[in-house]
């Protein structure tokens, strides 16, 4: 299991020093992927609940269907139909972004590891890689100024509070895990068209020039 | 049954709106669709109200005291905005604004969005609540983009990546909620149901449960206009088609208000109602004091009165908030009444915006020769938005005013009131500007009568009388505050 969520962890960071979409949309798959078997094996490996085989499993099978093969699918062919050049503009170097990735990591051991979170039962084993995708998902959202980053960041905050949910609760009730994962798939969809759709009108997926709105 | 039927209606008419090729067969769907959907959510909120029990079908649909004015709003709301939208809709194609084949998806994306906005008030699962409120924003964020121009994209946008992010918030808050859920029930059987936390509220974590709140009420939050949350509102208002935007300002906000409220009531019955409480008038007063600059030094008209939604979901959160008689029962009339006006001010303005070609303040001009009827209503949305007598806002403001006097005494009181002459102050203005003014000489004085005044000023006529004959003695009303009462 730490193992996986060293991957989850790991392929987050890593996203904040790329520049390249489709290799964001990789890593991505591999974050997702860990995350569905994560989804399965926190709960069979967890002391003091009763495993619930069929819920996990329809809950990971769902992430995998999702997360690992039809949003990132979504997302590339957004990518390929644009045809737009796979770097992205950032906010700042690169290496500076992943520096503040690493420093967001360690404010999450802190805060996993604070006496507040452990009295009030809002920690546990592997919420610390949670809480760390939650706040990398967010920071790539910042930093990276493409649509398709944005819808990216987006992600890989969900897969944290998924992973968040499972390794606080063991799974959220399934009829909640299938309207949330239809929701995200539904809004997935359509993020990638409204990049079309802005990319034909400002021949660009530049976040910058979403700037015309204002007071 | 009937619960299930007020939200199938209009999922099941708008995969029907897929079929006919004709103009006039969508709309008629459309605003048949509405009107039967409507008619249940009267009958359903009559069968709550007369012997004030709760109804509920299976474990998914309920509808209790506290839905029933979310119910009849969205049932009054999106009817008048179906109708309107037919007159909205056909202007649009004649002037070039939207394809005739654009007509099928914006119809079926309505009925789907208001389908949506039921089923948030319906569930009783917290977690289907959020599912359904997040559903609105992927829907509504085609709808408020529909018209596909830059400005409209980049509001669309904003639109969907803000509510998507701020509703993540609120999904760690749920977390939080179950993790109190199953801490508290030792294993057993956990639903999300809300009827069932609160009747063990007082065994659940009481630190999980604040914590929780904060997520969900910057999450849901986000949603409603809230500030600071709010900078998606004012794009998506201004850009989207007008019966959108009164969808939006008038039903969509109370939606995520609702859900505030039942995570509130939640909350209370765990820890007791001061720590929410607190946090709603904190956000309320925020909302209004942050808002009034925008208003004053505003130059569109629809970011105007978006910016007037958020001071008065500021209002409302305040009147929820302070939780004695008063408070609740101003608030109660104040969402009912602004839903109504603000959605009647936002379909008047978008007539009058198509006909001037802008919807810059310092270019419309003489609104009064140039679309006299139109503007009586337009003028009469606005006075009972602004919160002149002897419209329903101007009653709900005095009663939220009382409240706070008599909770918190005479300064907070002033403050609360100035803030309001203010706001109404500047709605003067705005209005001497734009009515009491010379007319464009290149506009002619053309107007004739038709359904659709008629069925805007029925609106007009429901605020005079919230505002003339609804008294705190009317048993309905008291039942519905005495309900909310009992949960904090």
């Amino acid at each position: 299991m730490d193992f996986l969520c060293f991957i989850f962890l790991i392929s987050s960071l890593w996203m904040l020093s790329t520049r390249n979409i489709t290799k964001s949309v990789y890593l991505l798959i591999f974050q997702s992927l860990s995350l569905s078997i994560l989804m399965i094996g926190i709960p069979m490996f967890s002391m003091g609940y009763e495993f619930n085989f069929f819920h996990s499993a329809i809950a990971a099978l769902l992430t995998f269907f999702v997360k690992v093969v039809l949003l990132p699918l979504i997302i590339l062919r957004v990518n390929r139909k644009l045809r737009s050049n796979d770097l992205v503009p950032m906010n700042m170097p690169q290496g500076l972004s992943l520096l503040i990735g690493i420093f967001l990591i360690g404010f999450s051991q802190i805060l996993n590891s604070s006496g507040f979170f452990s009295i009030s039962h809002l920690s546990s084993v592997y919420s610390f890689y949670a809480i760390s995708s939650i706040l990398i998902g967010c920071f790539y959202m910042l930093s990276h100024r493409a649509l398709l980053c944005q819808i990216i960041g987006i992600i890989v905050m969900e897969n944290g509070i998924f992973l968040y949910s499972v390794s606080l609760t063991n799974g959220m009730p399934l009829i909640f895990e299938f309207g949330t994962f239809f929701d995200l798939l539904v809004g997935g969809l359509v993020m990638g068209i409204m990049t079309n759709y802005i990319h034909g009108l400002f021949e660009s997926t530049d976040t910058e020039n979403l700037s015309e709105l204002k007071g | 049954m009937i619960l299930l039927f007020i939200v199938l209606i209009p999922l099941i008419f708008s995969f029907l709106c897929v079929l006919p090729k004709e103009k006039k067969a969508i709309q008629l769907l459309a605003i048949c669709a509405m009107m039967i959907s409507s008619l249940f959510s009267f009958i359903a909120c009559f069968c709550v109200l007369s012997p004030g029990r709760t109804l509920f079908f299976s474990n998914l649909f309920a509808i209790d005291l506290l839905s029933v004015p979310f119910v009849l709003i969205i049932a009054i709301v999106s009817l008048i905005c179906a109708i309107s939208s037919v007159n909205y809709v056909n202007r649009d194609i004649e002037i070039n604004e939207m394809k005739k084949s654009y007509v099928k998806p914006f119809y079926v994306l309505f009925l789907l969005f208001v389908c949506m906005m039921y089923l948030s008030v319906l569930c009783q699962n917290l977690g289907l609540i959020w599912v359904s409120i997040e559903a609105t924003t992927v829907i509504s964020a085609l709808l408020v983009g529909f018209y596909r121009k830059r400005a409209s994209l980049e509001a669309a946008w904003k639109y969907i990546i803000l509510c998507t992010v701020g509703i993540a918030f609120a999904l760690v808050g749920l977390i939080l909620i179950y993790q109190a859920e199953q801490i508290s029930l030792f294993n057993g059987v956990e639903t999300l149901n809300w009827f069932k936390l609160m009747s063990y509220g007082k065994n659940l974590d009481p630190n999980l449960m604040k914590i929780s709140f904060i997520f969900l009420m910057v999450g849901y939050g986000t949603k409603a206009g809230i500030f600071p949350m709010h900078t998606w509102l004012p794009d998506a208002h201004g850009q989207s088609p007008s019966p959108i935007s009164a969808l939006l300002s008038g039903v969509l906000l109370n939606c995520a208000v609702y859900a505030i409220l039942r995570q509130h009531l939640l909350v209370s019955s765990a820890v007791g109602s001061e720590f929410s409480s607190n946090l709603l008038i904190g956000f309320g007063v925020l909302s209004m004091i942050f808002s009034v600059p925008f208003i004053l030094t505003q130059r569109d008209i629809k970011r105007l009165f978006a910016y007037s939604s958020v001071e008065h979901i500021g209002i409302i959160l305040i009147g929820f908030g302070l939780g004695n008689f008063f408070g609740v029962l101003g608030a109660i009339l104040h969402m009912f009444n602004h839903s109504i006006g603000k959605s009647t001010l936002f379909l008047s303005t978008g007539s009058i915006v198509k006909r001037y070609g802008s919807n810059n303040i310092g270019r419309l001009k003489g609104i009064g020769q140039v679309k006299p009827i139109t503007s009586i209503i337009f003028v009469c949305s606005l006075l009972a938005v602004a919160g002149s007598p002897p419209f329903g806002i101007f009653l709900s403001e005095i009663y939220i005013a009382y409240a706070i006097f008599q909770k918190f005494g005479f300064f907070p009181g002033v403050i609360f009131l100035t803030l309001i002459a203010t706001v109404f102050a500047a709605f003067m203005y705005y209005l001497g500007k734009i009515y009491f003014s010379n007319q464009r000489p290149d506009f002619k004085f053309k107007e004739k009568i038709g359904l659709q005044h008629i069925f805007l000023s029925i609106p007009i006529i429901i605020l005079i009388i919230t505002g003339c004959f609804l008294t705190p003695s009317i048993n309905i009303i008291s039942k519905i505050v005495e309900y909310f009462m009992r949960g904090i």
